[in-house]
C-alpha cells in the first residue's frame, strides 16, 4: 500500500502538523482581519465624511452649486485610502434640496432627495454615511453630505489573505512532498536495499559499502547486520564442524542409532542403522517403523517409544530386531529430545548388539558349571602364579577354602 | 553772493536728478493686462503671458499678466489700478466706461468681423429645441456680467417676456465658459449659454465633444470683447496700444499669436460700438 511507505507516512505527518499549526494561525489571523477590516473601513469613512462636510460648509452655505460639485468631483478623483473607495456624494442644502451629487441625471440639482439620519450604514460592500455641515460660525446645520464608499477592498483584502494561507499551505504540501521524497531517497531506499540485504544475512554476502552515504542510525544497522551476519557465518561453521563431528560420532558408532518424531517417523539414522537394515537415510526418512519392519515388531518397537514419550525420561531395554543375519538381541538406550522451548520433539535410540555378548557369556556359564562341578582340581593362576581362582573340588580335597588361597 | 554762487549749480543738480527719477520710476513701472474669461484655459495659457509681453514691447508699455475669476474682479482692478489693461467683455465694458471711464482700445476680428454670438447649448439627446423650453430647469453661465453667458440669454428670454431669475430651477454660476460645457456635459446642467469664441476654441482642443453637446440657439451678433484701458493710461500710450494691435497681423511673432488665438486680426471702433449691448443692459435692467 503507497500509504504505508515511511516516506509518505512522514510526508503526511509533516501535512498534518503544518496544516494544524498554519492552518490554525491563519484562520486566527483571518477570523482577526475579517473583524477588524470592516470597523477600519467604517471609521476611514465616517472620519472623511467628516473632515469633507467641514470643508464644504462655505459653498452649502452660499448654495454655490458649481463650485460645490468641482471641490466634491476633486475630492472624489483624489480620495485616497486603503480600505475605502469614494464612489458616490451627494451636498444637500438644509431644505435637502441637492446642490451637487455624482449621479446628476438621477439626482439633478435642486430637486428635493430623501436624507437618512445622521450615521453610517452597511448596504452590501457599500457604506453610506450620512454627516450635516454645519454653519462655519455658529453651527447651526445649514446642510447634509452624503458619501457612498465602496469598502470592496475589505474582500479583495480577505481573499488576499485567502491566497496567502493557500500559498502556505501549498508551500507546506511542497516541503511535505521535498521531505516524502528526502525519506524516500535518505531513509526508504537505504531501508528497502538493507531489507533484501537482510536475506543475506549468514550467507557472508552482507556488503555495506554502499551505505557509507547514508544517515548514521541506517549505517549504523548495516554495520550490525554485516557483524550479524559475520557472526552467523562464525556460528554456523561451529556448528558445521559441530554436526560433522556428530555425524561422525555417529556413523562410526558400533550402535544403532536413530531419531524419530513423536509420530514414530524416522528423522535420522546411522550408518550403522543403513548397514544393518540395509536402507538409506534418505529412504527411510519420514517413514515409520511400520514401513521398515513386520507388524508385530514395528509394534514392540513403537511400544518402547510410547513409553520413553510417556515417561518423558531416558529408558535402558532390551529389544531383538532380525536382519540379514538373524534376530539380534540389543541393549537400547532411548531417550526423549527436547527443543529450546523444553517440548519434547523427538525419540533418540542408541542400539548396541549384543547379541555376540550375549552368545559368549552362555558359553562361559556352561564353562563355569562344568568346572563347578569338576571333581578334579582345577586352580588359575596368572603369570606370576598368583591363584586367581580355584573350583569347589579344590576345596573339598584340599581342605583350603577359596579365600584362603586367592591371591 | 557767496549763497548765489552755489545756487545755480545746485539747482541744476536738484533739476537733473528729478527727471532721472521720474523717467527711471516711469521706466521701472509695469501694468496690468488683465484676462477673465475671454478665453480657454486662463491660468494655464502661456499665449496671453506671450502676448502680454509681446504688447507691452510693441506699444513701449510695461505689462504684467493678471487673472481674475470674474469680471468684477477684473473692473475692481482697472478702477484701482486706472493705467492697467484688461480683456474684457462687452457688458462690463459698457458698464465700466460709464462708472469707470474704462478707455476702448481694440476689438478682435473673430471670422473676420468684430462680432461674435451667444450659442444656447445643452447635452446631445436632449428634447428641448429652445432657451425657453428649459423652464425649471438648470441653467449654468460663466459669469452674472458675461455679455453671451448672462446678458444674451438674459436679453432674448426677456424679448419672450421671460425674466431668467425665475424661468429656471436655478442659475448655475460657472465662472468661465468651459465649466459652463463642463456642467452640461456631467449633467449638473441642464442648459448654458456660451461664447461664440470660446466654443470654437473648445471644439479645436475637445473635437470628440461635438457629437456629446448640441447648438440649440445662436444670439447675437453682438460687439466682440474688447481689449480696454483704465482711465489715467494716456491717449498716446492708447493710441500706440491701437497701432500695435491693428498691425498686429502684419507682424510675424503677432500673427502667430493671432492663429493661436483663433482671430484674425484687432480692429479699432468707437466706443458706440457696444451701443446694442448697453441697449440690452438697460432693457433687461428695466
Amino acid at each position: 500500500m503507497f500509504i504505508n511507505k515511511l516516506s509518505v507516512q512522514t510526508g503526511l505527518i509533516f501535512l498534518l502538523g503544518t496544516t494544524i499549526v498554519v492552518g490554525g494561525l491563519s484562520w486566527h489571523q483571518y477570523s482577526d482581519e475579517s473583524e477588524r477590516l470592516p470597523i477600519v473601513a467604517q471609521r476611514d469613512a465616517v472620519e472623511s465624511t467628516r473632515l469633507i462636510a467641514t470643508s464644504v460648509s462655505n459653498e452649502v452655505l452660499y448654495r454655490k452649486a458649481f463650485p460645490l460639485w468641482k471641490q466634491m468631483k476633486r475630492i472624489k478623483e483624489r480620495f485616497n485610502d486603503d480600505n475605502v473607495i469614494l464612489r458616490e456624494f451627494a451636498v444637500l442644502d438644509d431644505k435637502h434640496l441637492v446642490l451637487t451629487h455624482s449621479d446628476a441625471v438621477h439626482y439633478p440639482v435642486m430637486k428635493q432627495m430623501p436624507v437618512p439620519a445622521d450615521g453610517a450604514v452597511w448596504n452590501g460592500h457599500d457604506i453610506q454615511v450620512v454627516q450635516s455641515v454645519l454653519h462655519p460660525s455658529d453651527g447651526r446645520v445649514i446642510g447634509v453630505v452624503i458619501l457612498t464608499f465602496d469598502a470592496s477592498s475589505i474582500d479583495a483584502e480577505l481573499a488576499k489573505l485567502r491566497q496567502e494561507i493557500g500559498v502556505s499551505m501549498a508551500f507546506a504540501m511542497l516541503v511535505a512532498l521535498l521531505i516524502a521524497i528526502g525519506m524516500s531517497f535518505r531513509v526508504s531506499a537505504p531501508l528497502q536495499r538493507l531489507s533484501r540485504l537482510a536475506a543475506h544475512i549468514g550467507d557472508g554476502e552482507v556488503e555495506i559499502k554502499s551505505f557509507r552515504h547514508t544517515p548514521d542510525e541506517i549505517k549504523a544497522l548495516a554495520v550490525s547486520m554485516q557483524q550479524a551476519d559475520q557472526a552467523i557465518i562464525a556460528k554456523n561453521r561451529q556448528l558445521i564442524e559441530n554436526e560433522a563431528l556428530l555425524k561422525s560420532l555417529i556413523d562410526n558408532s558400533p550402535a544403532v542409532i536413530f531419531i524419530k518424531d513423536l509420530e514414530g517417523r524416522y528423522i535420522l539414522i546411522n550408518s550403522r542403522y543403513e548397514d544393518i537394515f540395509n536402507i538409506r537415510h534418505e529412504d527411510i526418512v519420514g517413514k515409520t517403523d511400520a514401513d521398515v519392519f513386520d507388524a508385530s515388531l514395528a509394534a514392540a518397537l513403537s511400544k518402547h517409544d510410547e513409553e520413553v514419550i510417556e515417561r518423558g525420561d531416558a529408558m535402558v531395554l532390551e529389544e531383538s530386531v532380525p536382519d540379514r543375519r538373524g534376530l539380534r538381541h540389543y541393549y537400547s538406550l532411548k531417550f526423549p529430545l527436547y527443543d529450546t522451548h523444553k517440548k519434547m520433539y523427538a525419540v533418540c535410540g542408541i542400539a548396541t548388539d549384543i547379541t555376540d555378548q550375549k552368545a559368549s557369556s552362555a558359553q562361559i556359564s556352561k564353562l563355569a558349571t562344568v568346572v563347578d562341578q569338576a571333581d578334579e582340581i582345577i586352580v588359575v593362576t596368572n603369570a606370576d602364579g598368583i591363584i586367581e581362582y580355584v573350583n569347589p573340588a579344590f576345596e573339598r580335597i584340599s581342605g583350603y577354602s577359596a579365600e584362603e588361597v586367592l591371591g | 553772493m557767496q549763497l548765489l554762487r552755489y545756487f545755480f549749480p545746485v539747482l541744476s543738480l536738484i533739476l537733473v536728478t528729478s527727471f532721472l527719477s521720474i523717467d527711471e520710476l516711469e521706466a521701472e513701472e509695469t501694468h496690468s493686462l488683465v484676462f477673465s474669461g475671454v478665453v480657454l484655459e486662463q491660468g494655464n495659457n502661456p499665449l496671453l503671458k506671450q502676448f502680454s509681453q509681446w504688447l507691452a514691447k510693441q506699444a513701449d508699455y510695461p505689462l504684467t499678466t493678471q487673472f481674475t475669476d470674474s469680471y468684477q474682479g477684473l473692473s475692481d482692478v482697472l478702477r484701482e489700478n486706472s493705467k492697467a489693461l484688461a480683456w474684457t467683455c462687452g457688458a462690463p465694458f459698457v458698464e465700466d466706461h460709464a462708472a469707470d471711464q474704462q478707455q476702448l482700445i481694440a476689438i478682435p476680428l473673430f471670422h473676420g468681423a468684430p462680432v461674435y454670438r451667444s450659442f444656447v447649448m445643452t447635452r446631445a439627446g436632449r428634447t428641448e429645441k429652445t432657451l425657453a423650453d428649459f423652464k425649471g430647469q438648470v441653467f449654468a453661465y460663466s459669469d452674472p456680467r458675461s455679455n453671451s453667458g448672462f446678458l444674451a440669454p438674459s436679453y432674448a428670454l426677456k424679448q419672450q417676456g421671460i425674466d431668467i431669475h425665475q424661468h429656471f430651477r436655478y442659475l448655475m454660476h460657472t465662472g468661465l465658459h468651459e465649466y459652463s460645457l463642463e456642467a452640461l456635459l456631467a449633467g449638473q446642467a441642464d442648459v448654458a449659454n456660451i461664447d461664440e469664441y470660446v466654443v470654437d476654441e473648445y471644439f479645436k482642443a475637445n473635437p470628440d465633444m461635438k457629437d456629446k453637446l448640441v447648438i440649440l440657439e445662436r444670439l447675437g451678433p453682438f460687439p466682440f470683447t474688447p481689449i480696454v484701458a483704465g482711465k489715467d493710461v494716456p491717449e498716446s500710450t492708447v493710441v500706440r496700444l491701437q497701432q500695435a494691435l491693428v498691425s498686429m497681423r502684419e507682424d510675424a511673432q503677432g500673427a502667430t499669436m493671432l492663429k493661436q488665438f483663433g482671430l484674425d486680426g484687432f480692429v479699432v471702433k468707437p466706443v458706440s460700438f457696444y451701443q446694442p449691448i448697453a441697449d440690452m443692459l438697460n432693457a433687461v435692467h428695466q
